[in-house]
C-alpha cells in the first residue's frame, strides 16, 4: 500500500511546484501548457478503461452486452467511480490501468437516477501482482464558473488515456421538462448538469472532468456533438458514492434510497401573477400521482407549494426543478412532512409521510422454458401505464418460437393470474412458476391484462429446463 | 386457412375440368356500356376551421332517384359532417363532364359505404345488387372510373374469383385484379354481385395531383360480395347520423383453439369479453369482463379466418340490429361451467368524435369539441366526467407555441372547471374579453397526469 500512497504525494508535490510561492493559489488556476502537463501527470495514474458485460433482457433471454466505458479510481481502497449506463446491471468487468495492467473488478453499487455506479477493484489481485495505480481527489462542481479552464481524460473509441482540453460552458445545465432515460432507467431528475465544451465521445463516459488543480469536478457522461457536452457534477458523485458505499453489502449492491411524494413540479416562471404569488415563491403542483402520498393528503394539481417541513421551495425557473425534487428525495424514506401550500386565495398545511421512490423499471427475470422475460410491475410503472394499481408482472420481451410467443403474449401483458392464483408481484410469480417447474405442467392458463381488456392465454411448454429460473 | 387453401386448389382443378372460357371481349364491352351512365365521381369541399380541401371519388348511382353509393373512407370519419360541404357529382358524358348540386346523405357503418343524393329531378339508371352464391374461379368484371386526368372515363379489369375468404366483412380475393375501390363488380352475365371496398393504404382519391393515375396504378384484389351490401342499401341513412344499436363492449378477444379447448369447447367459435363498459347494455345484463360467449340468439358464433376477426364479426351482426331489439347470448362464467343466457337490450351507441359539436378558439388556434363516450372511457374517467378535448391545432398558432397537443382534454380554464362545450365557450370567452392580453392557462389531461399549460395571445 504504501507504493500507492507514494504515488499520490508525488503528483500532489508536482502540482504545488507549478504554482508561483509565496502567493495566494489562484483560485481558477488556467490552462497554461505547464499545468496542462502537470495535471494530466497527476490524474491520468487515477483514470482506467473499463471493459463491462452489462446485463439485458432480450427476446426473452439474459443477455449480456459488452461494451467499454471510462472510469476514475477515488480512493487507496480500489474503488472506481464510472457512470451508470457504462457499468450499472455489470455482471463482468475488465479494468485497464494507466500503466496498461489488468485487473478485475465487481459492481458494488449504482444509481440510474444520477448516471453513477461505483466498482471495487480486486485487490487480493493488484497485491498479490504488485500492481500499482494511484486515485484523484474529489473537488467542488458548485464554485465552477464559466469560461474556467476544464480538462476531460478518458477512452473515447476505446482510445485509452486520452486528454482533451474545454472550458466549462454552464455550470446549470438542464433538459427540463424532456425526460431522459438510460435504457428505460429514468435519470437526470435530481441535479443538473456542467455543460463543457471539452471533446467527449463514447467511451469517454464515466472519465473524470477534472479542473486545473487535478481534482475531479465532473463525470464526463454525455456528448451532445458540436463541443455541447455535459457531465455529471462531483457535488451530486461525493453524496451518492458515499451513500453507495455505506449501504453495500457482501450479497447486496449498494443504492441511494429516496423518498417520493408523488407530485410534479413546474417553473412557474410567466405564472406569478396569474396565481397573484410574490415574485420567486413556491413551485407549481403540475400533476400529482394517483394513491402517491401527496394524493392522499389530499394535494391538488394546481396547488402551489410553499414549503416542505416550514423549509422554502421556490422553483421559478426549470434549473430550480431538479433541486427541488432533490430536496423532497433527501427527506428519509417514510418520514412524516408538512406541505405548505396555496390553493386560490387559501393557505393551507397538509402532512403526510413519504415513500420509497420507485423506478418504473421493476426486477426482471428470464422465464427458460417459456422464452421469454417479466418484470415486477412497480407503482411507477403502474402509473405511466395508467394500470388500476401494481399488481402483477409484466411481460418484458419474448422469444419466438418459444410457449410465451407462440401463445401470443406480447410484450406489455400485466399477467395478473396463473391457473387462477393471484399474482400479486415478481415474488409470487417466481414461486408459482417454480412450483409448475415442479410439477412439469405441460398447460398455464394466464389471466392477463392488456390496454383497458382482460384476457386469457394458455401457455403450452413441452419442457422445463431442470435448473432454477435466473433471477 | 388451411382448409380454404385446399378447397381453392380442389374447387381450380373443378373449374378447369369444366372449362370456364377467358371472357370474350363483346362481354366486356357490353357490361362496360350498360353500366357507364350509373358511375359518377363525388366531388366535395372539407371547409375546416383551418382552410379548404377537395375531394374527389368515385360513387354509384344505386337508384333511380338519385342515390349514389360510396366507399365510407372516401369521407375521414375525424371529418364532422357539417364540415363536408358544396359536394357535387360530376357525371361523364360523351365529350364532358355535367356537374350536379348533391347533398350527403350520411356514413353507413353497417357495410363502410356512405350514401349521398342528387339534387335534381333526372331518371337516373341505378346499378341493382343482387347477392349471388359465387364459384371459385368464376370469372369477374368490374367497371371503375379513371381519375380527373383522364376525364372520369370508365374502365373495365377482368378477373377471376380465387377464394372467399370471412375477414371482418366476407371478402372475395380475385386474380388480375379489380377496378379502382368504389367500382362496381359484375357476373358475366351483367349481374351487379359485388363492391370494391377499401382496404389499407388504397389510394382513393381521383384528383391526386402529384400521381394523377394512383387510384389505378394498383389494382385492388378484394371485393365486398352485395349480400354484405343489402341492408344498407334497403334502409340508407337519410340525412342525418345514422343511429345504432350497440351493446357495450369495446373490448373483445376471439379465443384461440388451446384456450377453447381448456374451457372444454371443442371446435367451437367463442369470444372472451375483455371489458365491458359501465352502464352500457351488457353490463346491465349481468355480462362480466371474462365471461366466454359461445351463441348468439341460440346459434354458434359465425367463423372468421382467424379468431381475432370473431369479435369484429359479431360487433357487425349486432350494427344490423335494431336499437331496443333483444339479442341473448349464451355465456360460459368459467371452466367447467354450465352455459348461461343473458338476455341483452340493445341501445342506441353513444356520439361518435366527429358528431361531436365544436368550438374554435380563433385567437389561441385551437379547437375543441364536447367529449364524447370514447374520450371518457380510454381515458378512463366516469362517463359523467365531462370536458372538452382538443380537437385541432393550427400550425404555428399560440396553441402550438404553448405545446397544447390534439386529444388533450381540457378540464380547467384559468382556474374554473370546465364540464362541456358550452362552459369551455362562456370562460373561455369572458377570459378573452375581459383581458385580452393576458395569458389564459388551461388545466388537460395527457396520458393519465395532468399538465398546466399557459397560452400566450399574439402581441
Amino acid at each position: 500500500m504504501s507504493s500507492v500512497r507514494g504515488w499520490i504525494v508525488i503528483s500532489v508535490l508536482m502540482i504545488a511546484g507549478c504554482a508561483a510561492p509565496k502567493r495566494q493559489p489562484d483560485p481558477f488556476p488556467p490552462a497554461t501548457p505547464q499545468a496542462v502537463i502537470d495535471v494530466s501527470r497527476a490524474i491520468f495514474p487515477a483514470v482506467v478503461r473499463l471493459d463491462v458485460a452489462q446485463e439485458i433482457y432480450t427476446e426473452g433471454k439474459r443477455n449480456l452486452r459488452r461494451g467499454i466505458g471510462s472510469g476514475v479510481i477515488i480512493d487507496a481502497q480500489g474503488h472506481i467511480l464510472t457512470n451508470f449506463h457504462v457499468a450499472g446491471r455489470a455482471s463482468e468487468i475488465q479494468v485497464t490501468l494507466y500503466n496498461k495492467e489488468r485487473v478485475r473488478a465487481t459492481l458494488i453499487g449504482d444509481d440510474h437516477w444520477t448516471d453513477l455506479a461505483v466498482l471495487q477493484m480486486d485487490m487480493k489481485e493488484v497485491v498479490r501482482r504488485n500492481i500499482t495505480f494511484t486515485w484523484a481527489m474529489m473537488g467542488t462542481s458548485r464554485t465552477l464558473l464559466s469560461g474556467q479552464d476544464v480538462m476531460a481524460v478518458g477512452t473515447p473509441f476505446g482510445l485509452a488515456r486520452t486528454l482533451t482540453l474545454g472550458v466549462v460552458s454552464n455550470n446549470e445545465r438542464t433538459f427540463y421538462p424532456q425526460n431522459m432515460q438510460i435504457d428505460e432507467y429514468e435519470t437526470g431528475e435530481f441535479s443538473n448538469w456542467i455543460q463543457m465544451d471539452t471533446p467527449i465521445n463514447p467511451g469517454n463516459s464515466g472519465g473524470p472532468l477534472v479542473d486545473m488543480t487535478g481534482r475531479i469536478v465532473g463525470i464526463n457522461t454525455r456528448g451532445g456533438g458540436q463541443n455541447l457536452n455535459f457531465a455529471v457534477p462531483v457535488d451530486t458523485a461525493k453524496e451518492v458514492v458515499a451513500t453507495l458505499l455505506a449501504s453495500a453489502k457482501p450479497d447486496r449492491k449498494g443504492r441511494v434510497e429516496r423518498s417520493d411524494l408523488g407530485i410534479d413540479l413546474k417553473p412557474l416562471q410567466d405564472l406569478e401573477t396569474y396565481y397573484e404569488l410574490d415574485v420567486n415563491r413556491g413551485a407549481l403542483v403540475n400533476s400529482v400521482e394517483r394513491n402517491s402520498p401527496a394524493f392522499r393528503a389530499g394535494v391538488k394539481t394546481q396547488d402551489i407549494l410553499l414549503a416542505i417541513n416550514g423549509h422554502a421551495v421556490n422553483v421559478r425557473f426549470p434549473e430550480e426543478v431538479a433541486p427541488a425534487n432533490k430536496k423532497i428525495a433527501d427527506i428519509p424514506v417514510g418520514s412524516d412532512v408538512m406541505l405548505t401550500l396555496k390553493r386560490g386565495k387559501q393557505t393551507l398545511t397538509l402532512s403526510t409521510k413519504t415513500q420509497r421512490l420507485e423506478s418504473a423499471v421493476g426486477e426482471e427475470m428470464e422465464l427458460k422454458a417459456w422464452g421469454m422475460s417479466v418484470r415486477d410491475v412497480t407503482r411507477a410503472y403502474a402509473n405511466d401505464n395508467q394500470l388500476d394499481d401494481d399488481r402483477g408482472v409484466v411481460v418484458t420481451t419474448l422469444s419466438p418460437g418459444f410457449p410465451g410467443a407462440k401463445a401470443e403474449l406480447m410484450s406489455g401483458d400485466v399477467i395478473h393470474t396463473v391457473n387462477g392464483q393471484d399474482i400479486e408481484d415478481l415474488e409470487r410469480f417466481v414461486s408459482v412458476y417454480d412450483r409448475l417447474a415442479a410439477e412439469q405442467s405441460s398447460r398455464v392458463l394466464l389471466g392477463v391484462q392488456r390496454g383497458r381488456g382482460r384476457i386469457s392465454i394458455l401457455v403450452k411448454v413441452q419442457e422445463w429446463p431442470a435448473t432454477k429460473p435466473a433471477k | 386457412m388451411i382448409h380454404k387453401v385446399q378447397l381453392t386448389v380442389v374447387a381450380c382443378l373443378f373449374a378447369a375440368v369444366q372449362g370456364f372460357a377467358q371472357v370474350e371481349q363483346a362481354v366486356v364491352q357490353r357490361i362496360g356500356e350498360q353500366v357507364q351512365p350509373s358511375l359518377v365521381a363525388i366531388q366535395y369541399t372539407w371547409e375546416s376551421e383551418f382552410g379548404r380541401r377537395e375531394f374527389i371519388g368515385a360513387g354509384i348511382v344505386v337508384s333511380a332517384d338519385g342515390l349514389i353509393m360510396a366507399p365510407m373512407t372516401l369521407f375521414d370519419y375525424r371529418i364532422p359532417d357539417d364540415q363536408m360541404k358544396q359536394f357535387k357529382l360530376l357525371v361523364p358524358t360523351a365529350d364532358d363532364v355535367d356537374e350536379v348540386d348533391a347533398v350527403f346523405q350520411g356514413r353507413d357503418e353497417r357495410a363502410n359505404v356512405a350514401f349521398i343524393r342528387a339534387k335534381d329531378k333526372r331518371q337516373w339508371k341505378p346499378v341493382k345488387f343482387v347477392a349471388t352464391d359465387l364459384g371459385i374461379g368464376q370469372p369477374v368484371v368490374s367497371v371503375g372510373l379513371l381519375p380527373k386526368a383522364a376525364g372520369y372515363r370508365s374502365y373495365s379489369q377482368v378477373g377471376q374469383v380465387s377464394a372467399k375468404l370471412r375477414g371482418e366483412i366476407p371478402q372475395i380475393l380475385v386474380t388480375g385484379g379489380l377496378a379502382a375501390v368504389g367500382s362496381p363488380v359484375f357476373d358475366i352475365q351483367g349481374q351487379a354481385i359485388g363492391f370494391v371496398h377499401y382496404e389499407a393504404d388504397q389510394p382513393i382519391a381521383l384528383n391526386d395531383e402529384r400521381t394523377p393515375l394512383a387510384a389505378v396504378s394498383r389494382p385492388p384484389i378484394l371485393f365486398t360480395p352485395a349480400s354484405d351490401l343489402l341492408a344498407s342499401l334497403q334502409d340508407p341513412p337519410t340525412g342525418k347520423p345514422l343511429a345504432l344499436p350497440w351493446i357495450g363492449i369495446v373490448h373483445a378477444n376471439g379465443l384461440r383453439k388451446e384456450v377453447a379447448e381448456y374451457f372444454g369447447l371443442k371446435d367451437q367459435p367463442a369470444i372472451e369479453i375483455a371489458d365491458v363498459v359501465p352502464g352500457a347494455p351488457a353490463d346491465k345484463a349481468g355480462l362480466k369482463a371474462g365471461m366466454i360467449i359461445v351463441k348468439a340468439n341460440g346459434k354458434p358464433l359465425e367463423r372468421g379466418d382467424e379468431p381475432q376477426e370473431l369479435p369484429m364479426i359479431l360487433n357487425r351482426q349486432i350494427l344490423r340490429m335494431k336499437i331496443a331489439q333483444v339479442v341473448t347470448l349464451s355465456v360460459l362464467t368459467g371452466k367447467g361451467q354450465p352455459e348461461k343466457e343473458f338476455a341483452v337490450k340493445l341501445e342506441e351507441m353513444p356520439s361518435r368524435p366527429n358528431q361531436a359539436p365544436r368550438y374554435y378558439a380563433e385567437d389561441l388556434g385551437f379547437v375543441v369539441r364536447q367529449s364524447v363516450f370514447m374520450d371518457t372511457y380510454l381515458r378512463r374517467l366516469a362517463a359523467d366526467a365531462g370536458g372538452v378535448v382538443v380537437a385541432a391545432i393550427r400550425p404555428q398558432g399560440p396553441a402550438q407555441t404553448a405545446k397544447l397537443d390534439g386529444g388533450d382534454m381540457i378540464v380547467e380554464v384559468n382556474g374554473q372547471a370546465v364540464k362541456n362545450l358550452e362552459e369551455f365557450r362562456q370562460v373561455y370567452g369572458d377570459a378573452r374579453t375581459a383581458k385580452p392580453r393576458e395569458a389564459v392557462v388551461l388545466v388537460v389531461l395527457r396520458e393519465g397526469r395532468n399538465q398546466t399549460i399557459r397560452v400566450e395571445p399574439p402581441q
